[in-house]
C-alpha cells in the first residue's frame, strides 16, 4: 500500500469516528421515534458556529466547547421535539419528516443571514502539529477529534446498555404501549431521545471545528454522510452506526485518493442508494 | 357443484414458525364457507394466502379455472376475488362514495357509471344516507360496511370477509346478517372468518375449523357443533352462540 | 335518480364556476405584462415557474402521496438535455424541451421502478429521491466532457445568444417567457384537473390513503405510482429546458439544487397538496412573500429561504391540509362526487 493511500485510510478512519457519532445521534432518534431528522446536519452546523464564536470571543478551546455545545444542542433538541414534533405524533410520519426539512431550511439560511455564506476557519495554536503513524503524517487535531468522538460514543453506549434511563428508552423503542403500561412517561422518553440525538451533533460539531471549515451549509456534508452511515450500518442499530461510520470514512477517503475531482460525492450517494434499494436493513440492522 | 376457490396443501412459515401447516380448503360456487378457530389458529394468515397478500411457502391456490398461486392482490381482484380487512382500512380523506368508486372503477372507467354503480352498492348495504360523508367520520359499523361495499363494488364472484362483525355490538352484528345473505343471494360466493359464532353458524353452508395452523375439522354447521374434537379444542375457550 | 335531479341547478352553478373562474384567472394573468414594470414581471415569471413546479411535483407528491425531495433531478435533466441538443446538434429548444421532458420522464420511470420495487415509502422514498438529485449534481459537476461533447463541469454551460430568435426560444426581454410559462401552467393544471375527475385520479388518492386497501380493490399500485412519477417528471423536465432559455446559462449547482425540489414541495404543501389549484395558490402566496422579505432585509442573503423554512414548519404543524384544504372546509375531501 502506498504511503498516500495509507494516509488516506488513516484519515478516513479518524473522520469515520465523527461520522459514526453523528450517525449514532440520527439513529437514536430514528430508533426511538421513527423520525429521520433531516435537520441533523443543520443542528451540527449550529454546534460548529457556537464553537467558532466561543473561540473567537473568549478564546475557549474547541475541545472544551464540547461540554458547552453538547448541552446547548441537547436543550435545543428537547425544545424542538416538545413544541414541533411531539404535537404531531400520531399523524403521518411524513409530516414530521417535512417539519425537520423546514427546520433545516430555516437554520441553514438563518445562519447565512446572520453570519454570511463565508467559509470560516478556526485556528488553534496546535492546528499544525502532526503525528507520524507508520509512513503517514496525521494532524494531531484529527486524532483528538477521533478520540473525542469515540469517548462520546462509548458514553452513549454505556448509558443505553447500563442505565435505567437507557433501558426505558430502549423499552419505548421496542414497545411504546407496553412501556406506557409499565409506568414509563413515553413523551418524556421521546423528548430525551431527541435531545440526546441532538447533543451528539453538538459534540461532533465542536469536535470537528479545529480542522473543518465552518459555513452555513457545512451541515449538508454531515447530514448526507449520516444518512449513508445509518442505512449502511442499519437503521436502529447502534453498533452499526460506529461500524458504518468507519466504513464510510475509509471508503470516501480511498475514493477521494483514487477518483478524480469530487467523484467521492457520487460514490457516497451511490453507496446510499445501493444500500437503500438492495439491503434496506443495513449490514447489522434488524429493523425493516 | 365445482370449487370456485381452492387452496391445496398450503404451508406458510414465518422464520421457524409454521403459521399454516398443510391446509386444504375449497369454496363451492354459491356457498358461504365459514372459517373458525381460536386466536392464533392461522385464520388471517390463511386469508392472506388466499387473497395474494402473502405467498405460500408450499401449496397452490386456484381461482375458478386459473392457477393463481403467488399472484398480486390486484391481479386476483381482476379475476373476481375481493376481500375486506379485519382492521378496517378506509380511504380516510375521501368520501364514502369515492371510497366505493375506487372499487366500482374496476367495472367501468367512466366516472358517471362508476358513481352510479357505487350508489347501487351503497343502497344494497343500506348506506345511502352516508354517501357524501368523509369516510373517517363513520362509526365502526359504518366502516365495516364500507369495507364490504368497496369490495362488492369491484363486482367479485367471490368475496372474502375478514371478521366483518368483530367489534360490533350484538345488535349491530345482527343487522349485518341479512346484508351478507343478500350478497350471497345476488350470486356472490362468500368465504368468511368470524369470531361471532351465532353469525357463522347461521350463515355458513360449510365450516372449516383451524387449530394451531392445521385443519381440525370440516363440515356443516350441525356437524361442527357436534364434533367432539372441535368442542374440546375450541368451544372450551369460546362458547358457541355467545 | 332523484339525487341527480335535485342536484342539477347547484351542479350547473358549480360547473360554471369551475370552468369560468380559471378562464377569468388566466385572462387576468395574461393581461398582467401590459401593466407592470420589468421588476414585477420578473416576479411574475418566478411565480409562474413555482406554481408550475408545485403542480408538477404534486402529481406524485400530493395525489399519489409519494413525497419527493429530489425533483431537481428532473429539472436539471430537462435543462441539460435541451441545452446540449441545441449547442451540439442545433436542435431548437422547442423540440429540446419535449425531448428533455421525455428523457426526464424515462429517468423518473427508471427511478420509480427501482425505488417502488424495493418498496421504499415515506421518508425512505423522499431520501432516495434526494440522493438521486444530489448524485446527479455531483456527477455533472465532475463531467467536463463526454465523448467530445462539452458538458461544462462545475462551470456549467453558456447557451449561444445571437439576438432574438423565436424559432430557438431566444427573446429580448422577458414578456414572451411569461406567456410561455403561463401556457405551460395552463397545460399542467388542466392535466391535473383531468386526472382529478378520472379513474386514475381516484386510484392515486386511494394509494395515498392506504396502499393495501387499494391493491385489494384491484388497483395496480406499483403501476399507478410509476405512472404518476413519469408524468410528474415529464412536466418538471420540460420547465428545466425553459429555465435554460430564460437565463441562457445553466450550471449543475443551480439546476440540480435542492431549492428546485423544495420550492415545488413548499408550494404544494402551503396551497394544499392533492388539490387542483393548491400549488398555484401556494406560489401566489410564497413568491411575493419571498420578494417582500428580500426587499425588507436587503443585504441579508438567505432570508427568503429562512422564511420558507419557517412557513413549511408552521404549515405542516398547524395546517397540514394546506390553504385549499382549509378553504374547501371539508378538509381533504378533494373532489366533488360526480352526480
Amino acid at each position: 500500500m502506498s504511503a498516500l493511500l495509507f494516509e488516506a485510510v488513516v484519515a478516513g478512519v479518524l473522520l469515520g469516528g465523527v461520522y459514526g457519532l453523528v450517525a449514532l445521534g440520527l439513529n437514536i432518534i430514528y430508533g426511538v421515534l421513527d423520525i429521520i431528522n433531516f435537520a441533523h446536519g443543520a443542528m451540527m452546523m449550529m454546534g460548529m458556529y457556537l464553537t467558532f464564536w466561543l473561540f473567537r470571543a473568549w478564546g475557549i478551546d474547541p475541545y472544551l466547547s464540547i461540554f458547552i455545545a453538547g448541552p446547548v444542542l441537547f436543550v435545543f433538541g428537547a425544545v424542538v421535539y416538545r413544541f414541533l414534533l411531539d404535537p404531531m405524533r400520531g399523524t403521518a410520519l411524513q409530516n414530521q419528516f417535512l417539519v425537520t426539512l423546514g427546520l433545516s431550511l430555516f437554520l441553514t439560511n438563518a445562519a447565512q443571514a446572520m453570519f454570511s455564506p463565508d467559509f470560516r476557519v478556526l485556528q488553534t495554536s496546535y492546528a499544525q502539529e502532526v503525528v507520524q503513524i507508520g509512513p503517514a503524517f496525521i494532524p494531531l487535531t484529527r486524532i483528538f477529534t477521533f478520540l473525542a468522538a469515540l469517548a462520546a460514543t462509548a458514553v452513549l453506549l454505556f448509558i443505553f446498555q447500563r442505565t435505567r434511563l437507557g433501558r426505558s428508552i430502549r423499552a419505548v423503542a421496542q414497545q411504546q404501549d407496553g412501556a406506557a403500561l409499565c409506568g414509563i412517561d413515553v413523551r418524556h422518553v421521546y423528548t430525551l431521545a431527541f435531545a440526546i440525538g441532538s447533543a451528539c451533533v453538538g459534540v461532533a460539531g465542536a469536535a470537528v471545528t479545529p480542522f473543518f471549515y465552518v459555513s452555513p451549509t457545512v451541515g449538508d456534508v454531515f447530514n448526507i454522510a449520516s444518512f449513508v452511515v445509518v442505512v449502511l450500518g442499519g437503521l436502529g442499530s447502534m453498533s452499526g452506526s460506529l461500524l458504518g461510520g468507519l466504513l464510510l470514512g475509509v471508503a470516501v477517503a480511498i475514493g477521494a485518493a483514487i477518483l478524480p475531482g469530487s467523484f467521492k460525492e457520487v460514490l457516497m450517494f451511490a453507496i446510499f442508494l445501493a444500500v437503500l434499494l438492495f439491503k434496506p436493513t443495513g449490514l447489522l440492522g434488524s429493523k425493516a | 357443484m365445482s370449487a370456485l376457490l381452492s387452496g391445496t396443501g398450503l404451508v406458510r412459515r414465518f422464520g421457524g414458525l409454521t403459521a399454516i401447516n398443510d391446509v386444504t380448503v375449497e369454496v363451492r360456487e354459491g356457498h358461504i364457507l365459514g372459517i373458525i378457530g381460536p386466536n392464533g389458529a392461522g385464520k388471517t394468515t390463511l386469508f392472506n394466502l388466499l387473497s395474494g397478500f402473502i405467498k405460500p411457502t408450499r401449496g397452490t391456490v386456484r381461482l375458478a379455472e386459473h392457477e393463481v398461486t403467488g399472484l398480486r392482490p390486484h391481479r386476483l381482484n381482476r379475476l373476481g376475488l375481493a376481500r375486506t380487512f379485519q382492521l378496517v382500512k378506509p380511504f380516510a380523506r375521501m368520501s364514502v362514495l369515492e371510497n366505493v368508486m375506487v372499487g366500482s372503477y374496476r367495472l367501468s372507467r367512466d366516472s358517471r357509471e362508476a358513481a352510479q354503480r357505487a350508489r347501487e352498492v351503497l343502497a344494497l348495504l343500506g348506506m345511502e344516507d352516508l354517501t357524501d360523508r368523509p369516510a373517517r367520520e363513520l362509526t365502526m359499523p359504518g366502516m365495516k360496511r364500507l369495507e364490504v361495499a368497496r369490495a362488492l363494488a369491484t363486482g367479485p364472484r367471490l368475496l372474502l370477509l375478514d371478521e366483518v362483525m368483530s367489534g360490533l355490538t350484538p345488535t349491530e352484528s345482527k343487522a349485518m346478517l341479512p346484508v351478507i345473505q343478500r350478497i350471497r343471494d345476488s350470486g356472490v360466493t362468500i368465504l368468511m372468518i368470524e369470531h361471532v359464532m351465532h353469525a357463522i353458524m347461521a350463515l355458513s353452508d360449510r365450516i372449516v375449523v383451524l387449530h394451531h395452523g392445521s385443519k381440525l375439522a370440516e363440515g356443516s354447521p350441525d356437524e361442527i357443533a357436534a364434533n367432539p374434537a372441535v368442542v374440546e379444542a375450541y368451544l372450551g375457550t369460546a362458547p358457541l352462540g355467545r | 335518480m332523484t339525487v341527480l335531479a335535485e342536484g342539477q341547478p347547484a351542479a350547473t352553478g358549480r360547473r360554471l364556476i369551475s370552468i369560468g373562474l380559471p378562464i377569468v384567472l388566466f385572462a387576468v394573468a395574461a393581461a398582467v405584462p401590459s401593466f407592470v414594470n420589468p421588476y414585477v414581471l420578473e416576479i411574475g415569471i418566478l411565480l409562474l415557474m413555482y406554481a408550475y413546479l408545485g403542480s408538477s411535483w404534486d402529481i406524485l407528491g400530493g395525489w399519489a402521496g409519494q413525497v419527493s425531495f429530489g425533483h431537481a433531478a428532473f429539472f436539471g435533466i430537462g435543462a441539460y438535455v435541451s441545452a446540449l441538443l441545441w449547442i451540439n446538434m442545433g436542435l431548437s429548444p422547442w423540440f429540446g424541451m419535449i425531448v428533455g421532458a421525455l428523457i426526464a420522464s424515462a429517468f423518473g420511470t427508471l427511478v420509480a421502478f427501482a425505488t417502488f420495487r424495493a418498496r421504499l415509502r415515506g421518508h425512505y422514498f423522499a431520501l432516495a429521491m434526494f440522493a438521486v438529485a444530489q448524485m446527479l449534481m455531483a456527477l455533472f459537476v465532475n463531467l467536463k466532457e463526454v465523448g467530445g461533447v462539452t458538458i461544462g463541469g462545475s462551470e456549467g454551460l453558456q447557451l449561444p445568444y445571437m439576438g432574438t430568435d423565436p424559432a430557438n426560444m431566444v427573446f429580448d426581454g422577458r414578456v414572451p417567457f411569461y406567456y410561455i410559462l403561463l401556457a405551460m401552467l395552463a397545460v399542467v393544471v388542466g392535466t391535473i384537473k383531468l386526472i382529478s375527475v378520472s379513474r386514475f385520479g381516484a386510484y392515486l388518492q386511494a394509494i395515498c390513503n392506504d396502499e393495501d386497501a387499494a391493491e385489494a380493490l384491484g388497483v395496480n399500485v406499483f403501476g399507478c405510482k410509476v405512472a404518476a412519477m413519469a408524468i410528474s417528471a415529464f412536466f418538471t423536465g420540460a420547465i428545466g429546458a425553459v429555465y435554460g432559455q430564460i437565463y441562457l446559462y445553466i450550471e449543475p449547482g443551480i439546476v440540480f439544487s435542492s431549492v428546485y425540489s423544495i420550492q415545488g414541495l413548499l408550494c404544494a404543501v402551503v396551497g394544499g397538496s392533492g388539490t387542483v389549484w393548491g400549488p398555484v395558490i401556494g406560489a401566489l402566496i410564497l413568491t411575493p412573500l419571498a420578494e417582500i422579505s428580500k426587499t425588507f432585509f436587503r443585504d441579508l442573503s438567505g432570508v427568503d429561504l429562512m422564511i420558507f423554512g419557517a412557513v413549511l414548519v408552521i404549515f405542516v404543524r398547524f395546517i397540514p391540509q394546506g390553504l385549499m384544504g382549509l378553504v374547501l372546509g371539508y378538509a381533504g375531501l378533494r373532489r366533488k362526487a360526480p352526480a
